[in-house]
């Protein structure tokens, strides 16, 4: 079936149609539109009538022009359907419009689709196109794409038009623009004139946009503002030059000397002119539970402290195992510190270094307790299943089948002790024994006494113990202050007073540097201060 | 399951022990002496383990090439070192307790002098940084107790004596007390999270 296709929307229509079905453009020309009419029948005139009359009085328009209106309105009057010319020659398309069309011979009957009007098809710029209508695409090409910078207007071609509402009167036309008016050409001065050419059959390139960001002045400077930081971010800062002797310094280091000094200087001359502490109560109760003890008693001594505090401890223990020697004591030893054994053959090695105590028969050193709180009551509990072997690897225990080391004969349990010595510096290991041993030592059967030798920072945590009741710690001998008052009650020269008065030296001497440093450093800065305060007050 | 199991275990184990303290019985007695041995071994052993892995991880570090090498390879000399003295000639011989008079000891008693002085300087600046009233109280009691814990050269303050002796027995000893109520609160009530199965530090959910 042939086609004809609408000059204005582009889309097919029957061939025998007198209107677009779809832009409602007339196809074909009146009956009216003689051959003396020079006017074309260019579809979309009809649209223009109403834009034409407003026009009638205007002296400008063309006589063909006139005439044109004229057989118009004759069209007018006449139905469409009685016209019997549909399907003649379009004889009444003028010269100019052929020329556009680039096909002159066409007719109605063989109208060609692609005849002037195809959309897909462009101006045959190799044909003869008048100066005028030339100058008129290309104002109506400079104003089309100004209108489509304007998405939100209706071109007015038809491809705008709304058909599917079935609406079968003329379009209206928009409202008039100044760009509307044809300013060349036979329709010179007509407003609403459509364009001979089909809109969508121009073909353009696409609106290129340019990839460059717009960037403003003050966003470039920021933005090298931002670039200098994180430059600078990735480049290594040089670290701020501390000073090699600082004030903190010098204070430390003089500390330091000082103190040195008030240590070295009564070794050194060799003084013991300071006087020992005249009574402590622990150092006393302890002096009286050893004097009590039976001849050959066996004693349990505990070395849980830590090698760094051997010396205060060492000092502060000797009077006291002076004494206990001296009463026939046989020692057992024992710790819950790895160090603890070394630590006590160390020093009972050293109570009496011109007479050697002899391991096995005067002294048994058990070792090391591992498991901490658990193994100390597994060793209250059951000493001989616990610690088998001394340290030297012989059997510890008298057994029924062999003889045990005379320093551990006829102890089964720890009661058979009758007492047990701890030498400790540490508040939870003091705690541990005590929590361990406490339950066993104040059962009133038990005859066994507890007695601490601690270094002088425990003191405060022991001590409660020391003063509850009933006693899990029956005596306390605290710090070299305690052992330097049992030395004076025993009359003990065991306990070295060269040591005691570097002691006594360096506890002044750090009082003291306590004492006026810390006014100095509050006191002068307060006066400093107070003084700028008057000042400005005067001022 | 198994952590039912290990449950199980902890709490049965837990709750023998605890009723040692209370019971007297020759079952319940034994029993406790067993377990207690047990976890002596146990933690003997894991003491061992302790020792072996120290020295994988530092002869690991020793054999790469890593920044603190050098301290890993003095521990490993020190250690194996030791390990032979006291293993050949015995813990309490002479070699052994030479290393340990002049190596140890010096080494940490050096730590407490430092500690002397870096406790000294702490309360020189005290009164700087802090210049209140706990600052002065605090200040005033370190003074008083080491001016009274030496000699003084056989000087007699009056009434300073007996201050220390006020401070060591009455706020000191009432600070201690707390403390270690606070510790035994902390004692039962983790004690009997375990027991109950609410703390499982051996594992389990």
């Amino acid at each position: 079936m042939e086609k004809i296709y609408c000059p204005s929307c582009g889309k097919p229509n029957p061939i025998d149609n007198k209107f677009c079905d779809f832009c409602l453009t007339q196809f074909h020309p009146q009956e009216g539109d003689s051959a003396d009419s020079e006017a074309p029948s260019v579809p979309g005139i009809g649209d223009n009538q109403n834009g034409l009359g407003g026009h009638e009085s205007d002296s400008n328009v063309p006589d063909w022009l006139s005439e044109l209106q004229q057989s118009n309105e004759m069209e007018d009057e006449k139905p469409l359907d009685s016209d019997p010319e549909l399907g003649q020659p379009a004889n009444a398309i003028s010269d100019w419009m052929t020329g556009v069309s680039g096909d002159g011979e066409a007719t109605v009957g063989e109208v060609s689709p692609a005849a002037p009007f195809l959309p897909d098809q462009g101006i045959d710029e190799s044909q003869d196109i008048p100066h005028w209508l030339n100058d008129a695409l290309i104002e109506e090409e400079a104003q089309d794409s100004v209108e489509d910078e304007r998405p939100g207007e209706v071109p007015l071609g038809g491809e705008g038009r709304d058909v599917s509402q079935g609406d079968s009167s003329p379009p209206k036309i928009s409202e008039e623009t100044p760009g509307d008016r044809e300013n060349a050409g036979p329709l010179a001065g007509l407003r609403g004139v459509l364009s001979a050419e089909a809109g969508a059959a121009r073909v353009r390139k696409p609106r290129t946009y340019s990839a460059k960001l717009k960037v403003s002045t003050s966003q470039r400077a920021h933005i090298d503002l931002l670039n200098s930081l994180l430059e600078d971010e990735g480049q290594p800062q040089p670290l701020p030059q501390r000073r090699s002797i600082s004030q903190q310094h010098v204070l430390r280091l003089g500390i330091a000397l000082v103190l040195l000094l008030a240590i070295l200087w009564p070794i050194v001359i060799a003084s013991q002119e300071m006087p020992f502490p005249d009574y402590d109560e622990g150092s006393a109760e302890v002096n009286r539970l050893i004097s009590q003890l039976p001849e050959n008693a066996r004693v349990l001594v505990g070395f849980d402290f830590e090698p760094g505090l051997a010396a205060e401890l060492d000092t502060a223990a000797a009077p006291v195992f002076d004494h206990l020697l001296s009463e026939g004591a046989l020692l057992t030893l024992i710790s819950t510190s790895p160090s603890g054994p070394l630590l006590a053959e160390r020093f009972i090695r050293s109570i009496k270094p011109d007479q050697e105590l002899i391991s096995g028969l005067e002294y048994v050193n058990l070792g090391y307790i591992p498991g901490g709180a658990v193994g100390l009551l597994s060793f209250i509990e059951n000493p001989q299943g616990t610690i088998p072997f001394t340290i030297d690897g012989l059997s510890a225990w008298e057994t029924e089948g062999r003889n045990g080391l005379p320093a551990t004969t006829g102890i089964s349990q720890i009661t058979d002790y009758s007492m047990v010595i701890l030498l400790v510096d540490d508040p939870d290991t003091a705690r541990t024994w005590i929590e361990q041993l406490g339950p066993t030592i104040t059962n009133p059967q038990v005859l066994t006494s507890f007695v601490l030798i601690t270094s002088a920072q425990l003191e405060p945590v022991v001590r409660p113990y020391y003063e509850s009741s009933p006693q899990p710690v029956n005596g306390l001998v605290v710090g070299l202050r305690g052992g330097a008052a049992y030395a004076r009650i025993i009359g003990s020269d065991e306990f070295p007073g060269k040591f005691w008065d570097a002691f006594g030296m360096g506890t002044f001497v750090a009082a003291l540097l306590i004492l006026v440093g810390g006014l100095g450093y509050y006191v002068i800065p307060e006066l400093s201060r107070t003084a700028r305060g008057q000042e400005k007050v005067k001022r | 399951m198994r952590n039912l199991v290990y449950t199980a275990i902890a709490i049965g184990v837990g709750i023998v022990v605890l009723l040692g303290y209370f019971l007297q019985f020759d079952l319940l007695v034994n029993l406790r002496i067993v377990l207690l041995e047990w976890a002596t071994i146990l933690v003997a052993t894991a003491l061992l383990i302790g020792v072996v892995n120290l020295f994988i991880v530092h002869w690991r570090k020793s054999t790469t090439d890593q920044p603190n090498r050098v301290n890993s390879i003095a521990l490993l000399a020190g250690l194996t070192i030791t390990l032979g003295v006291a293993g050949w000639f015995g813990p309490t011989d002479p070699y052994s307790l030479w290393i340990f008079n002049y190596i140890l000891i010096p080494i940490e008693a050096s730590l407490m002098g430092i500690l002397s002085v870096v406790l000294i300087y702490a309360g020189v600046r005290l009164l700087r940084r802090k210049p209140n009233l706990l600052s002065i109280v605090f200040i005033t009691t370190a003074v008083v107790i080491l001016l009274m814990t030496g000699p003084l050269f056989g000087i007699d303050i009056p009434g300073l004596a007996e201050l220390r002796i006020w401070i060591g027995k009455v706020p000191a000893v009432a600070g201690a007390r707390g403390i270690l109520l606070g510790v035994s609160l902390g004692i039962i009530a983790a004690g009997l999270r375990i027991l109950i199965g609410a703390d499982r530090p051996y594992g389990g959910n």
